[in-house]
Formats: C-alpha cells, structure tokens, sequence
C-alpha cells in the first residue's frame, strides 16, 4: 500500500509539472511531422513536446528527443529553447529516478536562464521567467525528492515568488503542490490542504480545468492518505473524475479511478476498490498507456490478494504486469509483480517458481532501493530454503538480516526524520513555551513593576498622609504652644495690670518705684511670651522687634518721649531662644530703667543706645549706654536701684557674663555672654 | 466740651480695669466695660452711643473682636464715616475690609496715642 502511495504522490508531482497534453494521437501526429521539418525553432518545439508526452510511458524515448531537441538548440543558438530543453531533461531524469543527471541538466537550465535574464530580451522575457521559475520550483522539487526539506522549502518559495514575478501561475501550482506535500510530509495538514485549495483557486482563476480536477485529486489524497478521511476525499475525486471526463482526458480518468479504488480499498469496500481499478484498466488500455496500466494492474492484484481470489487469475494478472511493466519499463510495478508471483507460489508450495520469481525481485528492489521488497524477498527465500538447502537459507537468512537490519536503519532513518521532525515542532514549540514564558515573564515584570509603583504611590500616598499627620500634629502642637504663650502672656499682662491698678493707691515714693519697677519687669517678660506666639519661629524670639517694643514701654512707663530721651539701637539680627531672650530682656530692662531713671534728671535731653551684637570670639555682647550724667552725677543709689544692679548681676551669671562698667561721656555697661542659645 | 466716651470689650476685668483707669488718667470718658462682644452694640441704641470702641480680638462670648465690630457696623453704618475703631491684638488681615485702627500688641499708653485718639475722635 505504501509503494502505491508513493507512485501516487509521484505521478502527481509530475502532473503538476507537465499537464497532460493529451492521448496517443497527439504523439503519432507530432511523429510524423518529425522528419518532414527544417531544423529550427518548430522543429524543437515539437521535439519539446515529444518528450512531454513520453513522460508518463517511455522515458528512454523522452530522453532521446530532449537530447535531439538540445543539439538542435544549440545549433540554432536558441538559449530559450536549450535551457527549456535542459529543464525538461532534468525532468525525465528525475522521474527515471537518475537524480545527479537531473541535478546537472537542472543546473543548466537555471545557468541559461539567468544569462538570458541578465540579457532580458524583451520579446521573449515572460517566457524567459516563467522557464526560470520553473527550474527553480524543479530544482526545489529535486530537494524534495532528496528529502532536503529546509532547501525544498527555500527553492520552493523562491520558485513562487518567481512565478508571481512573471505572471506563471501554473508554475506557482506545481511550486505550491510540492510545498503541500512537504507539509502534509512534516504532518501539517491543515497547511497543506490551504495550499490545496490555493491551488484549487489558482486553477479556477486560470479557467484551468485540468488544474481544477487536479487540485481536487490531490485534496482528495491528503484526506484519504495522511487524514484517513477517504469518504470526504472520495467526494474530491468524484469532482476531479468529472472535470477530466468533460474534458475527455481519459488517461486523467484512469489516474482518478485508481485513486478512487484506492480510497474504497482503505475504507474495506474491497469490491469496489476492484470495480474502480478495473475501470481504471480498461481506461488505461483504450488509451494504451502502460504506466497507468501497470499502476492500475499492480493495485489489482494487492487486491485480489486481500479478496483471496483463486490463485490462476492472480498468477494470470501478476504475469500480465510484469509484461506491461516490462514494456514501460516500470521497474517499481515490476517489482511489485515478482514479490507477488512470488507469495503466490510459496502459498501454493511451488518453492521453485517462488523462490525464481523471488530472486528476481532482489537486483530490482536494491536498485530502486525498495527495501521492503528486498527484505520479503529475502525472508520469503529464507523460509523456501529452510529445510531443503540449509546453506542457502542460510545464505538468505544472513542476507535477510542484514538487509534487515537495514530496513531497520531505513526505518530508523525514517524514525529519526520523524524525531527530527517531531523534534523541530518542538523546537517549535519550546519557542513558543520560551516566547510564552518571556511573555510570562514580562508579564510578572509588568506587574510586579505595577506593583511595585502601586505599592510606591500607597507608601507615598501613607507617608504623605503620615507627614500630613505629623504636619497636622505638628501644627497642632505649635497652636498649643502658641496658645501656652499666650495666656501666658495674659496672664503677666493681667499682672502687670494688677501691679499699675496697686500702684494708683501707693503714696510712698520707694514703694512705687518698686511695684512700678516690678510690672516693667512683668511688662518685659510678658513681651517676650508675646513676640514668641506672634513670631514665625515657636522658640525663638526675635530680637531687634522685641527691644524696640521694650524701649518704647519703658519710655512709656516712665512718661518719656522722643521729645526728650531717645533710644538708638545697633542691633545684629538675632533670633534667641527664649532661655537667653528672657534674661536678656530682664538685663536689658533694668540697665535702660537705670538708664532713664538717673541719666537724665531736671528734664535733660538724651539719648540711651542700646548694642547687641556676636563678637569674633562667638561671645553675646550687650551693651547700654546712655549720654546722661554719668556715675558721678547720679543720686545715690536707692536700694531699689541696687536690687535692679544685682539682678543685672544675677541673671548675667546665668548666661556666664560679666557686667563691666564703662566710665565715659555717660554711664555704660557692657556685658559679654558665653552661654547663650541662638537660633 | 464732654470728655470722649470710650467702650471697652475686654474680657478679662482687671485688664479692663486696668485700661479704664489708664483711660480715664488720659481724660477719657468710660461706661462699664463690657465683657463679651454680643453686649456692645446695643450700646450705640443709647442717647448717647460711645465716640470709640477699644476692643479685645479675643473674647469669651460666641463674637470674637472682629464680629463685633461687624455687627456694630452693620447696625450703625455712619459708625464707619464717623468713628474710628481700635481693636487690640488682632490679626491683620481680618480686619482690612472693617477700616479698623488695629493696634498690635499693646496699648502705647503714652502722649502720642493720646494725641492719636483725641485725634480721631475730631474727625469724627
């Protein structure tokens, strides 16, 4: 069943490449004209389409006129015409199984093709392309042949980029058929079958009916052989049978009948896989074309086999093949015949005539390399001998195991070609898995990166939050110090009211001063706690703003104006934290008190300065100075006067300075501080 | 002439006192400082309605400073033409648009804010 497969798949290749011309009338005509024609392009051309319409029954024939037909190119200086007749060469070689000839008649074609492209001659240029184009899709169907698949594949689209280029659809056909059998070969049918029906369309397209039925026959195949769905494949051929009929192609017919018996043999409708092949018979006899005689006679018999039919007529059969085959010079059908004889006559213990018929089928099978033959043979003599010339079994034994063994190899060849092809699909498929898991991969990324930048703006979103809080908190807490400050300031300012409503009622003068001395000292601090909830900065007060508020306060207190005591600042910019700033104020406040009280007595004018500033060695230096009367001129000093002194020595001490009278104009005090917080 | 009549809203009543005192050794006329701003305006329903108003921003009634001086505003609108408010320690901005005399901090109990208020007291 293989071996039909085989020439099956075979003879549609080369349908593909040379539509059927037509019968044996065409041949006898063209024959005939032969000799009456001048040697020049007729005369190749019919010498061309000799070889053509030999294709399929004498290739020897085919060959000789493709030989007379190239020297007559040359000799003519026909390029076109030599590389066509090279290309057609190829062809017949091919068929005829002699694939280094074919290579090298292929080889050049495809050299005179290119030349004659490089010249493009414009008049002939289609023709010129499409020859083209048809070697390489030859060329890719060579690989094919050598089970290259990979160089197949790459000629093969070459070969339809080509015939797109020049317009040869029917080259595209062949180019594409070749590329479905691949496919269905690496097991891809549905590939396969959508290049069947690109072709399919491809023919309708060209209004080719041969093509047509063509295409159908060949879908037909790959359902019923690959798909083992030879009832849908059998609705393929039917079309395909009624195109060829219609067109009167009955050597086409014959072809599909085969096919047809084919498919009702694999489906078990033995009886009428034997009506169609002997439909097929007759056909092929009325067109006398003893290929298709053989195929349809060779299937027959495989038939007759399984429908073990009276041992006569399969002997009769089996010898009329081996005559056909003879005559076309069929070697594979011949093959099939012996093996057959030769089965038969064993089943009926003639071991002579098997073992004859057998011993013929060796130098065939090992020369078309049909290893399954060599081996039955092999066997089937081995088991004739066996027990009547122990030396030949056991010659036929060691040649059957090494041939075998070979089979074997064969298959493992096969084996390993499907593993090379299963292996490729996975290869195919591990790139797959590996471009899935990439996009796995990349899709982790993606969300781990998503996740990460989600997990980025909700930790961005809860430090904003916690920041926002601790800013609130923050804030919050500012707003109770500030508040703090405030009352506290109340609180020293509803002292200091106190102390001035108490001193409304005081007669005694030192009494006065004292209580009066006592609520500038409240009024002092009291502006300090002000400043601090008024100011931008919570601990520090600001220094220049609080001393001008102090100063104007005094000058209040004592009922002074500008008009007569004026103070003047030299000031750095100081912000002091309020430990240093409240002291400070207290110094400050009794040096300007001392200052307003004793300089300027009986109504003088003058002027009180008032200095602060950071000296080189990061020392606080305050200094008072006033233009009044000085330590000499002053009154003695009341006691309230030298409480105001040592507490000016008191609350310098606390910030590590010395006061440190100066004698000059007036009277001043400088003070240097070491522990001070500045902010 | 009659000594000016100042209104003072102090909640706290020894600063009050105090400020009446230091007002009325300034020659200002004082009626009873009030403690909480919803007492002020019906002041101004009187015969004589008070030639100035110094007020505390912070109070302990629900109106602080700045509210009443609205509602005393929108009660008496020739108060805006004709007197000058002084509300002690308020903030700025709030008190903009009520064309108040803000003073900062404390009182300057001295010539010049005597001369001030005398002053603004003439334009009335």
């Amino acid at each position: 069943m293989k071996i039909i497969t085989v020439f099956i798949s075979l003879a549609i290749l080369l349908h593909f490449s040379f539509p059927t011309a037509g019968q044996t009338k065409p041949i006898d005509s063209l024959m005939a004209v032969l000799p009456k024609l001048p040697e020049g392009p007729e005369k190749i051309e019919v010498l061309s389409r000799l070889l053509k319409l030999h294709l399929n029954s004498d290739l020897e024939k085919a060959r000789s006129y493709g030989h007379q037909a190239a020297s007559l190119s040359k000799k003519t200086k026909k390029d076109l015409a030599l590389a066509s007749t090279y290309k057609d060469l190829g062809v017949t070689h091919i068929i005829a199984t002699n694939y280094d000839s074919s290579w090298q008649y292929y080889q050049l074609a495809k050299s005179g093709f290119e030349k004659l492209l490089r010249q493009s001659k414009d008049d002939e240029g289609d023709k010129i392309g499409e020859g083209y184009a048809g070697t390489i899709t030859n060329i890719g169907n060579w690989y094919y042949y050598q089970a290259k698949l990979d160089s197949a594949i790459l000629y093969l689209q070459q070969g339809i980029e080509l015939s797109e280029k020049y317009n040869a659809l029917k080259v595209k056909a062949n180019a594409l058929g070749t590329l479905s059998f691949i496919y269905m070969d690496q097991a891809k049918y549905d590939q396969s079958i959508e290049i069947q029906l690109e072709i399919l369309r491809t023919f309708e397209k060209l209004g080719d009916q041969e093509g047509t039925s063509r295409s159908y026959q060949g879908l037909g195949q790959i359902y019923c052989d690959f798909l083992n769905k030879c009832d849908l494949s059998l609705t393929y051929y039917s079309k395909a049978l009624g195109i060829k009929k219609g067109l009167g192609n009955e050597r086409g017919e014959a072809y599909v009948l085969v096919l047809m018996g084919y498919a009702h043999e694999k489906l078990l409708a033995l009886d009428s896989a034997e009506y169609y092949y002997e439909n097929c018979i007759k056909l092929a006899e009325k067109t006398a074309d003893k290929r298709l005689l053989a195929d349809g006679l060779s299937a027959l018999t495989e038939v007759w086999k399984k429908k073990e039919k009276p041992y006569q007529q399969r002997i009769e059969i089996a010898q009329r093949l081996i005559q056909v085959a003879k005559e076309a010079g069929y070697e594979q059908a011949l093959c099939s015949a012996y093996s057959q004889l030769g089965t038969i006559y064993q089943e009926q213990g003639d071991f002579e005539k098997s073992n004859y018929y057998f011993q013929q089928v060796i130098p065939l099978a090992e020369k078309l390399k049909h290893y399954s033959y060599l081996e039955i043979a092999f066997y089937k003599l081995y088991t004739n001998y066996k027990g009547k010339d122990p030396i030949k079994a056991l010659e036929s034994l060691e040649a059957y195991l090494v041939n075998h063994d070979s089979v074997a190899n064969a298959e493992r060849f096969r084996a390993v070609e499907d593993m090379s092809t299963k292996y490729e699909t996975e290869k195919k498929e591990a790139t797959i898995v590996q471009q899935e898991t990439r996009l796995e991969q990349e899709r982790v990324r993606f969300w781990l990166i998503t996740g990460i930048l989600a997990l980025a703006l909700v930790g961005g979103t809860l430090l904003f939050r916690l920041t926002r809080q601790l800013r609130k908190r923050n804030e919050e807490k500012e707003f109770l110090i500030k508040e703090i400050h405030h009352r506290v300031k109340n609180n020293l300012q509803v002292l200091s009211s106190l102390l001035h409503l108490q001193s409304r009622h005081i007669k005694d003068e030192t009494a006065l001063d004292a209580v009066r001395e006592g609520q500038n000292r409240v009024e002092a601090m009291g502006l300090i706690h002000q400043k601090l909830y008024m100011g931008d900065k919570l601990a520090a007060v600001e220094m220049k703003d609080y001393l001008y508020n102090l100063g104007d306060t005094l000058l209040d207190s004592f009922g002074l104006d500008d008009d007569r005591v004026k103070i003047i600042y030299h000031l750095q910019p100081l912000h002091l934290d309020v430990d240093t700033a409240i002291p400070l104020g207290l110094i400050i406040n009794e040096l300007v008190t001392n200052s307003l009280k004793y300089a300027f007595p009986d109504g003088r004018q003058g002027i009180v300065e008032i200095s602060l500033w950071k000296n080189e060695k990061e020392q606080l230096c305050l200094k008072v100075a006033d233009n009044g009367v000085g330590k000499s001129g002053a009154p003695q000093l009341k006691s309230s006067t030298s409480f105001g002194t040592n507490l000016v020595e008191i609350l310098s001490k606390k910030l590590k300075g010395k006061p440190e009278v100066e004698n000059g104009e007036g009277y001043a005090t400088l003070i240097k501080f070491e522990n001070y917080k500045s902010v | 002439m009659e000594k000016p009549h100042i209104l003072i809203v102090e909640d706290d009543p020894i600063i009050a006192a105090d400020l009446q005192d230091r007002l009325e050794e300034m020659g200002f006329r004082i009626r009873r400082p009030v403690t909480i701003g919803e007492e002020a305006p019906a002041f101004f329903d009187e015969s004589s309605p008070p030639d100035l108003v110094i007020m505390d921003v912070h109070l302990e009634g629900e109106w602080d400073g700045i509210e009443t001086a609205r509602r005393i505003l929108e009660k008496h609108e020739l108060m805006r033409v004709h007197r000058s408010y002084i509300v002690n320690l308020a903030q700025v901005e709030e008190i903009g648009e009520l064309n108040l005399h803000v003073g900062k901090g404390r009182i300057p109990f001295n010539k010049n804010f005597r001369n001030d208020l005398m002053m603004r007291l003439k334009s009335a």
